[in-house]
Order: C-alpha cells, then structure tokens, then sequence
C-alpha cells in the first residue's frame, strides 16, 4: 500500500522535500505477483549522499532485471522528515511506490563505514521493525547488509540476520533464489537462515558462538555443526565479464557525487599498510578500455550526464588510462562533457592526465603523500619520496594550478614529533615551490590546504595490532600542527578526532560492542558521521552502560597471537602476510606492487582462484 | 541557432522540484534527448535556456515556459516527440515552436497568473464567496509572507475569482492574481488572510495549488504568453529525425 499521500501531506513543512519524491530518471517503478521477490536497499545515510553508492545502484540494475524480482530504495530521513513521521506515524518508506519496508521479503544495508551504524538502528526502528534480531519474527523481513564493513561484521551482529561479505553481483542471484523458494515452502525463520548459510560468502551470525578470555579477548569462535568454520569473501574473478551497469539513478537533487562514474577496476595492489580498501578489495581486476569508453556512452544517452569520472581506488593505476581518457575527450570534444579522475598519484604522469583533461578549468589539485617523513612513509609503504612530491607541485603549478590540497594522517603507529614535523615542513616546502613558480596575481592566489586525518587501524590491514592513538595524543597532535601549520597561503583541516576514536573501537569491536551501539542508539546518536550531530558524550556513556571501554578495542596492543574477533572472516589474505607486512614495517622494508614487481605472497590468488587481471 | 519556446507542465511528486533542481532535469533531458543547446562563454559554461518565474516548491503547473537557443532546427513537432520520450515521470511537453530573435525574457512580461486552489473546508461555497466578496471590499490587504509584510491594493491583486465545488468536502478557488512587481500575490497567502480574516472558517485546509495559465496583461481579452510571442517558420530546412 503507497503511503503517499500521508508522506506528501508533510513534505511542505520539511526541508528538501526532493528527497523523499520518487521518478528519477531511471528509477524503476513496477510490481511482481505474490510469488516474487521485494527486496527494499536501504543506505542508511540521507538521500544524497546514499543516492550515488555505487554498490547500491549495481544491486538495484541487477535485482530489477530480473522479472520475478522488484527492488526499491530507501534512505535514512533527515531530522526534521523523522519528527514529523514520528509524529504522525509514517512508518519508513520506499521511494519508489511509497510502501513502508516492512511489507518487504528482504530489507538490505549498505555498511559503508562505522559510523553510519546507528542509522540502521533508527531506520529499522522508523520502518517499525524490532531493531534487536532476537526480537524479529517469521512475518518480519529477512534482515541483511553488505558493503566494507561486513570484514568484520560482528558489531552488527545483534541486529542483522545475514551478512553478504565481498562482492554481490553473483552472491545476490543465489540469495534470493533461495528466499524465493523458501518462501515458497512457508520456511520458518531459522529454516531460512540455516538454508542461507549455505551459500558461500554468507554469514549467519546466530550460527556462531563466542566464547571470552577473562582478559576480555576472544577465546574461541565456533560455527554451528552444519555452518562452515569461516566465511569467505566472494569476489567477482573476472571483472571484464560484468557488464557496465547502463542505468543509473539521476537524481534531481545535488547529491554529493552527480556524474556518470564508471567503475574501470576493482582493487589496488599499491599494498599501502594502513589501507583496509588496499587489502579488502584485490585481487586487481581491470575492465577493457573498450568496456569502459562504451559503457559511458551509454549511461551518458540515458541519464544526459555532464561529467564523467573513472572511478576505482587508484585510477591513475588502471594501465589503460592515458588511452581511455585521449579517447573519451576526443569523443566529447565540444560538448561540455567535463572528465575527472578522483585519485592521482604523486607523479608527473598524473599531473599529465589531468592537464589533458581540465583544458580550461584548473580547480584544485588533492595529493596524499599521508606521512610527513620518509621513515614513516616507508613505514606505511606509500612509495612517495619528498622530491615525488616537491616535483610533482612544481609541475602542477607550472601548468596554472594555484590550489593544492595535500592529505595526512597522524596517529600512525610509531609516529614520533619528527613526523610531525615533517609533515609542517613537506607543507611549507610545497608553499615555497609555489612561491618560486608561480607569478604575479596568481602567486597571491596560491593556497595549500593541509588536510590531517586522525588514524584508526582497521581489520584485516598490517596494523590490525597496533593501539590507535587516544583523544588527549590526537589533540596535542592537533594543537602541535595548528601552531605551526600558519602563513598566509597554508589553512590546515582536519576530521574530528573524537569521531575518529569512535570509529576505532566500533571498527575492531567484537559481539559485545553492538550492545554499546545500541544504548549509542537509545540515547539518540544518529547521523554520526556528521559533524554537528556527533556527540561525543553519549557515546562514552553507551560504551560505559554496556560494561565496555573503547580504548580496550581501539587503543590496546593486541597480541600477535590473540584470536581477533573478525577471525573467521576470510578475506583471502593471509594473517601470516599481515604479521609479515607489520614487521617489514618495522623493519623499514618496502612491499612492491604485485602487478609489476612480482607476487608478494598475500595470498588472496591461491585462496580465492584469482589472479591480477590487466589488460 | 534558433530560438525554441517549450511549453511544458510539472505535475505529481515533480512539483517539489525546487527551481534549480528543474533546471537541472531539463538541461540533462535536452541532452539525452540530442538536442544540443548553445553555451555561455567562460569557465564555467552554462547552456542558454531561460525560465520563467520560479514555481514555488509544491506546485504544480500546466502552463509553465522556457526558451532554450539550440544549435539545429528540429522540427517543432519532431522536438516535442524527442523531449517527451526522455522526460522524467511528471514533466510533460505540451507545445514547442520557434520564435523571433529579439523578444523580451518571459520572467519579464507575465502580469497576471490563473491558478486553481484545492482546498478542504467545512464552509460551503457560498458561504466563503461572501467572505472573499468582503475581502474584495477592503481597499487594500495587509500580506504576510515569509515574515515579510506588504500592503496591496485588493482590486489590482485580485483580478478575479470564483469558487466551485469539487465533491467530497472540497472547493476549488479559481484566482486570477497579478503577478510581476506591482501588487502581486501568491495563492496560498490569500488563502491564509482569509483563514485569518474569518477565524470562523479557520479550517480551509490547502490541499493542491496548480497554476493554469499565464498572461502578457491583465485586461479583458487576457493574452496567453504562448500567442504573444511571434513564431518564425523554420520551414523546409527543419530536421527530420
Ligand atoms: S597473491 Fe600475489 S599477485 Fe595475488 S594479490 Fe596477493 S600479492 Fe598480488
């Protein structure tokens, strides 16, 4: 049943009422028969910034292909639409036909990242489903979630059913047919879940019993007699195989990426050490140029596009770039179709790129050098030497650029006042090659805008082990940085480091941190991803409510040894590359990039049947 | 170049479209329709369609207008058929033809609007004629928007009304209001003064608001704005796709 009209009679007293209409271009609005399969992908994140996931948008071209299958998006409402349906009794809707995602088969979740969990709490609580899977019965919806934050997805285990781990495209046919099916037979709710189980890739939380050390770490994970030991992530062998989805969603209003992004490969084998992304996602596997180049012009002739952007984790590393972009700009060559490459590299190579695309417009130009000294930076194996970085700004602002943004992370481990330092001086060396190249008003207009994130060590990463730093190092780093990170062409950013900590302890969490989410939750955390409505102190009281500390998961060295709670959670590395990559660390040694520099041993080939694929 | 008059309306879940964000449905529409449009100079360049006055968020519209300067000349009814079929639910194409160079924007000559009200009231028709008949009287009204206030003189701004039933408890007010810079005013804010001027009739629940049509002036015979501008024949040379 549509619940438009009771959502329509308060969209003129709330911001933004776009956000909650439906008809975007290529959206699909259809309805199967009692048969079928509903399956409603929920981004819990308000519209805009949950409309350009590009997980969600594959699932949603591949679910609605099918006839026996219709699938609709939601979002998490912004504040003031959630008082209002809170108000009046909206439960949480659909967009496409407006019905509430309780009437659904399958609810899905995109975990893109930490702190986007308490609004899966809220939309499961708004769309009036028991937030607690305990609670849910048979007439509920099969609860699941996907996306990154599935490698360790035991702080969401008590309120999802299933997870989805790695990549979806082939995993998501055998997972709903089998609810199709079970459906079908009238399968009880555990029937269901013992039946998913089975299908590889699949984690069913309630098939896996923990067990604690007194010390508070994890003694044993143990599966259920019929569920396997550990999980493996599936991922998609061949890349080049799957087609360029053609439709995206246009959305009407600005969302926080608006252009027709095309995914040119999935991985990166840079082997950065503090990278989850980096370790998560290989093998590399690349798409053809030819895929790429048709598969814009297609979603260009259905969505009417004005940018187009190659999207992957480094994209100035896909081999066919230089072709791909000399292709596509002759082609659009006149028809304002603007081209953007998301992440450059350090190098006079990226700087050509980009120079071959941005012929008029020369907005600003972001680097991540990440560490400041070379000690660290061989630490974290980003491959990137000071006279990388100083050549690299020459060169940019030798072509026109006046704006550079560089990107850092303290709180690394090891890191010493040295590196702190360092990244002052890197700073201030790339505001004098600016000062020494540029001339005239352009040189009044030069800006560096240093931009230092707070670490937190993720699973399944070489720094797996290491104590993230706590509030009070994060903020003398700041306070350091700040005083001396001044001049007129220098402003310095940087994220929240109360959120950073938070982050820490959900990211390396076990069970148990779910019950911190929860009271997170009850004492009315949502949106924690934005910075005004972070707040700090009922996060401190839901992990102190829940009998937990943070610093115990975020900022404790853990022992080599010490069964981590994410364990049984197969990647495809191996811990043992993990260990090895932490002591090279140590040890100050560099790891290649297995694409060129031979097979480093991760792993990932052998356990998942892949290989590097580069065309 | 040519110079392309679209008639087009805005309906359903699309009338909380803000301003911007139609413009940039339309743009991405001529585009995927194939119909390339002129671009401003600059960095920043920016295709040279223009609108008329913002429909307010929540409104719908079957008399809505741009002028877009596109590169070839489709033919007119070909243009229409080519835009229709890329359009997303909601936005609809209802007259297209070319005009001569220099006319004046259309944000600029509209004076008067017609629109239709929906609203929910226990009142009945007479009984809210009357009331707006009292209204009438006043010489001039205090109006209130946004915070703003401003004093109109009622004849100018209320050109004329009427009210019909529409079943089910509901009444459509038919309003034709000045619009431009002398005395305008906007539908719904009359429809407050008189929920505010009659406090025994506080009920009149505002439950749709469509503009239906726009003029060049605000005296008998009202002059369409689609009419007022001249159209140009684009004649044998017009592309066939
Ligand atoms: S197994 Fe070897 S080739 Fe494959 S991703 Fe790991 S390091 Fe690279």
């Amino acid at each position: 049943m549509s619940l438009w009209s009771q959502v329509e009679r308060v969209l003129r007293s709330v911001e933004k009422p776009t956000r909650y209409i439906n008809s975007e271009l290529n959206s699909v609005h259809k309805t199967v028969t009692g048969e079928g399969v509903r399956v409603a992908l929920a981004y819990p994140d308000v519209y805009e910034v949950g409309l350009p996931n590009m997980g969600l948008q594959i699932l949603y071209e591949l679910l609605n292909g099918r006839e026996d299958v219709v699938a609709e998006r939601a979002y998490a409402p912004w504040l003031d639409m959630e008082a209002v349906m809170r108000e009046q009794s909206i439960p949480l809707f659909t967009l496409e036909s407006h019905s509430a995602l309780a009437d659904f088969d399958i609810l899905g979740f995109t975990l893109q990242h930490e702190l986007i969990y308490t609004n899966v709490l809220n939309m499961l609580d708004l769309a009036g489903l028991p937030v607690l899977a305990a609670e849910r019965g048979d007439e509920h919806p099969l609860v699941i979630a996907g996306g990154p934050g599935t490698v360790n997805p035991e702080p969401m285990t008590p309120f999802i059913d299933v997870f989805v781990v790695g990549e979806a495209e082939e995993l998501i046919f055998e997972l709903v047919d089998a609810v199709k099916e079970l459906k079908r037979a009238r399968a009880g709710r555990e029937e269901v879940l013992r039946r998913l189980a089975r299908i590889p890739g699949v984690y069913v939380p309630t098939l896996y019993s923990v067990e604690y050390n007194d010390d508070g770490t994890v003694a044993k994970i143990e599966a259920a007699p019929d569920a396997p030991s550990s999980i493996t992530r599936r991922i998609v062998k061949d890349f080049s195989a799957i087609p360029v989805p053609r439709r995206p969603i246009v959305p009407f209003m600005d969302a926080v990426h608006d252009r027709c992004s095309v995914e040119v490969m999935r991985g990166c084998a840079r082997g950065c050490r503090f990278c989850q992304a980096g370790m998560i996602y290989r093998p590399v596997r690349e798409r053809t140029q030819e895929q790429v180049v048709s598969g814009i012009s297609q979603i260009l002739e259905t969505t009417g596009y004005e940018e187009i952007s190659l999207s992957s984790l480094s994209s100035a590393d896909y081999s066919a770039v230089e072709g791909t972009l000399k292709e596509l700009s002759e082609r659009y060559d006149g028809q304002n179709v603007s081209l953007s490459l998301p992440s450059l590299r350090v190098d006079a190579f990226s700087i050509g790129l980009v120079k071959e695309i941005a012929k008029v417009k020369k907005t600003g130009l972001t680097f991540a050098p990440e560490a400041g000294t070379q000690r660290m930076r061989d630490f974290i194996n980003k491959n990137v030497t000071e006279e990388d970085v100083l050549n690299t700004v020459t060169l940019a602002f030798q072509e026109g650029w006046q704006r550079i943004k560089l990107y850092f992370m303290i709180g690394l481990p090891t890191e010493t006042e040295e590196d702190l330092q360092g990244i002052v001086d890197l700073s201030q060396k790339v505001v004098e090659a600016g000062l020494a190249t540029l001339s005239g008003a352009a040189k009044s207009r030069l800006t560096v805008t240093v931009s230092a994130s707070a670490f937190a060590p993720k699973p399944h990463t070489p720094f797996q082990w290491v104590a993230q730093d706590t509030l009070e190092e994060f903020e003398a780093k700041q306070g350091y940085l700040a005083a001396r990170l001044k001049g007129r062409h220098l402003s310095l950013k940087w994220h929240n480091a109360k959120s950073s900590v938070v982050e820490g302890a959900i990211a390396r969490g076990d069970r148990r941190v779910g019950d911190a989410i929860y009271r997170a939750w009850l004492l009315g955390c949502k949106f924690d991803a934005w910075t005004k409505e972070f707040n700090y102190e009922s996060w401190r009281q839901a992990f102190a409510e829940a009998g937990l500390e943070g610093s115990f998961y975020a900022g404790r060295r853990r022992d080599f040894d010490e069964v981590l709670p994410w364990s049984h959670i197969e990647t495809g590395v191996d811990a043992e590359f993990l260990k090895e990559e932490f002591h090279r660390a140590t040890r100050g040694e560099k790891t290649g990039d297995c694409r060129f520099d031979g097979c480093g041993d991760c792993g990932v080939c052998p356990n998942l049947d892949a290989e590097n694929i580069i065309f | 170049m040519a110079k392309l008059l679209l008639h087009y309306g805005k309906d359903g879940p699309l009338k909380y479209l803000s301003h911007l964000e139609l413009i940039r449905a339309f743009e991405r529409s001529f585009r995927r329709a194939g119909v390339e449009v002129e671009a401003s100079g600059g960095f920043n360049p920016r295709p040279k369609i223009s609108y008329g006055p913002a429909l307010p968020v929540g409104t719908s519209s079957s008399c809505e207008y741009l002028v877009a300067e596109v590169k070839s000349s489709i033919c007119d009814d070909d243009i229409i058929e080519r835009i229709s079929r890329v359009l997303p639910k909601g936005l609809s194409v209802f007259r297209a033809k070319y005009i001569t160079e220099k006319q004046p924007s259309i944000a600029s000559i509209i004076e008067c609007v017609a629109y239709k009200v929906e609203v929910k009231t226990l009142a009945g028709a007479g009984e809210l004629s009357s009331l707006v008949e009292l209204l009438r009287n006043e010489e001039r009204l205090l109006i209130k928007h946004k915070g703003k206030e401003k004093w109109v003189d009622t004849k100018e701004s209320i050109l004329d009304w009427n009210i019909e039933e529409a079943g089910g408890g509901r009444l459509v007010f038919l309003l034709l209001l000045a619009a431009g810079e002398r005395n305008s005013v906007r539908p719904e804010v009359l429809i407050d003064k008189v929920n505010q001027s009659y406090p025994q009739v506080q009920d009149i629940e505002v439950v749709g608001i469509e503009r239906v049509a726009e003029y060049v002036n605000r005296d008998i015979p009202l002059i369409d704005i689609y009419d007022f501008y001249k159209n140009v024949t684009i004649g044998s040379e017009c592309e066939k796709s």
